[in-house]
């Protein structure tokens, strides 16, 4: 315990003086296993214990509803339906659809680790934009050394009783999107978070370059292009994206260029191309067991 | 490499132990060496495998060591062959792996576990039938082929647990079982198809012939060699009337979901395909109709 407290009291952020609303992140770990999903950075919860009653009693109803839908789902779902070669199946059509409200934006402002401000709403055309300004003012707390990240992730997709669930994409070979960005170069990033702490946070990123002015460009993406990092850094040891378990697409922009940014997003789509076999696009330098 | 022939070595290992040690020791480095295989396709299937492993290893070790645990020893075991109701990490991996890895997941990994519940005869009917239930009603809804045999080895699990009563008898079915299942798999994987949605875009006649061949012999229709082995299953052991009722409606459901794979590969023939892919097609009809045609 006072080996323990010592360490704690020499820790700089600590002395760092927040100011009012912004959380406090914890992000020192000393052991190989991490216990905590979000690595300390969590909202503080609504300690009232009658209001989250009352509010878990309101929600149930919903759940099990959800939840008989499900089982129905499960018991009749007739699984003919053939994708031909060539077809695309839209994911998130923002002209249309009134899907903004379920992603969400982060930006390095919200844990005080930077001065970066984002925002998406619905262009006066009617497309989704991704608008800010980057800021990559490092903050002079002692502990960052980096700054300027922006980002929009899609929803966690969840079944009945808030259980986890995943997108299943493995029938699909590319990521199409229409975007109209501003020149800069933005990062898709899918997430597969798993069970174990070892994957939770292995995230597939692929760099979008936009080309700026007023044309759109419609980016097809092969999963095959991806490839993976956990906490930001490219792992030695790289694999295709498991397609079956996908939790979330997220557009991060992070060039270290500060400045503002725009990024239109009409739709983003998957597509079935049986003529793409590549499986993973990146030489692997592995020898193959049996040599002759 | 090495891993190769770690895994090849605890196979021999396995089928020539004389003690429940030697078993738990060649089934240990099974699991041990095949981990590796799978962490290069998916590290959570390999976590869950090597966990899910690891757990019945130590049941098992708990109930050879110490009597009072010795009736864990056959629930060791199912956890380990992945029978029904402890059928959920298998179906849960075969979505994320390879064929490859499936191929061996169903077939040679079975050695070890199936020697052991050999050794003991256990024919417990409550698993038979609960392995044959879930086994055919599982893949009726799948469209995903890899989840279709992932069920059919669960539902092929309670015919094999059927002859735990004669080791001839298992071996039998166990072997002609393999030769089935590799033969479909090699098929399938061929075509690099993983859904049923996916299969519109038009396969040969011959290879959708074949992988319809595999399949109804899967399903054990006559002429084709599965047929021979549930006979054979039904003939040599005695079962109540229940048990063979609930075993042959298991074997219509399971034909339901076969047809499922094999009449929509027919329904959209291409005149295309590899060599490879055509030979490899004539060779497993060979194994599926003119094996068991040339016993009589």
């Amino acid at each position: 315990m006072g080996g323990w407290g010592m360490i704690k009291n020499r820790l700089p952020s600590l002395l760092r003086h927040f100011p009012e609303g912004i959380p406090v992140a914890s992000t020192r770990s000393y052991f190989v296993h991490q216990n905590d999903r979000k690595s300390g950075y969590r909202k503080k919860k609504d300690e009232n214990i009658i209001k989250n009653v009352r509010d878990g009693l309101k929600q149930l109803k919903h759940e099990v509803k959800a939840w008989k839908e499900e089982v129905k789902e499960r018991i009749t779902h007739d699984p003919f339906e053939f994708i031909n070669p060539g077809h695309v199946e839209p994911l998130w059509l923002f002209e249309e659809d009134d899907c903004l409200p379920s992603w969400k934006v982060s930006t390095d402002t919200d844990w005080g680790l930077g001065f970066s401000s984002a925002s998406l709403e619905r262009s006066n055309l009617g497309y989704a934009a991704f608008t800010g300004n980057l800021d990559t003012t490092v903050p002079k707390d002692g502990k960052t050394s980096r700054a300027g990240y922006c980002s929009m992730q899609s929803a966690e997709p969840r079944k009945s009783f808030q259980r986890e669930d995943y997108y299943d994409w493995s029938l699909y070979t590319h990521l199409i999107m229409r975007v109209r960005g501003d020149g800069r170069t933005y990062r898709v990033n899918l997430a597969s978070v798993g069970y174990f702490d070892v994957t939770w946070h292995d995230q597939w990123n692929y760099l979008l370059f936009t080309r700026g002015g007023p044309y759109w460009q419609i980016a097809k993406i092969p999963f095959s292009k991806f490839l993976l990092t956990a906490k930001g850094r490219i792992q030695d040891h790289q694999g295709p994206v498991p397609l079956d378990r996908i939790s979330s697409l997220a557009i991060v922009c992070a060039d270290k260029v500060s400045g503002p940014f725009r990024l239109e997003i009409d739709y983003i789509a998957l597509q079935y191309d049986p003529s793409h076999t590549e499986k993973f696009a990146y030489e692997m330098y592995k020898v193959p067991d049996f040599t002759d | 490499m090495i891993k190769w022939l770690c895994l090849f070595f605890s196979y021999v290992l396995m089928v020539s132990s004389h003690s429940w040690l030697g078993l738990w020791l060649s089934m240990e480095m099974n699991s041990l060496s095949f981990v590796p295989i799978m962490i290069e396709e998916s590290k959570e299937s390999s976590l869950k495998y090597f966990l899910i492993q690891s757990v019945a290893s130590v049941i098992f070790l708990a109930s050879i060591l110490s009597q009072s645990f010795s009736f864990l020893t056959p629930f060791a075991l199912l956890i380990k062959i992945g029978a029904a109701p402890f059928h959920v990490w298998l179906i849960s991996i075969s979505k994320s792996v390879s064929w490859k890895v499936l191929a061996f997941l169903m077939t040679f990994q079975k050695i070890g576990p199936l020697l052991g519940l050999a050794m003991i005869q256990f024919t417990s009917s409550f698993f038979i039938l609960i392995s044959a239930v879930i086994g055919g009603l599982g893949g009726v809804n799948q469209s995903n082929i890899r989840l279709i045999m992932a069920f059919s080895s669960v539902s092929h699990l309670s015919w094999l647990m059927v002859n735990m009563t004669s080791f001839f008898l298992v071996s039998a079915y166990y072997v002609a079982y393999v030769v089935i299942l590799l033969s479909v798999i090699a098929l399938l994987s061929q075509s690099g198809l993983l859904s049923l949605a996916q299969m519109s875009d038009g396969t040969s006649l011959i290879y959708s012939a074949s992988v319809m061949f595999g399949l109804l012999s899967l399903a054990g229709l006559p002429p084709f060699l599965g047929f021979f082995i549930k006979w054979m299953s039904l003939e040599m052991n005695l079962l109540s009337p229940t048990l063979i009722l609930t075993l042959v409606l298991s074997s219509c459901l399971s034909v339901y979901f076969y047809f499922k794979i094999a009449v929509t590969s027919l329904l959209f023939p291409s005149e295309g395909g590899a060599q490879g892919a055509e030979t490899l097609a004539i060779l497993s009809m060979g194994f599926n109709v003119l094996l068991p045609l040339s016993a009589l």
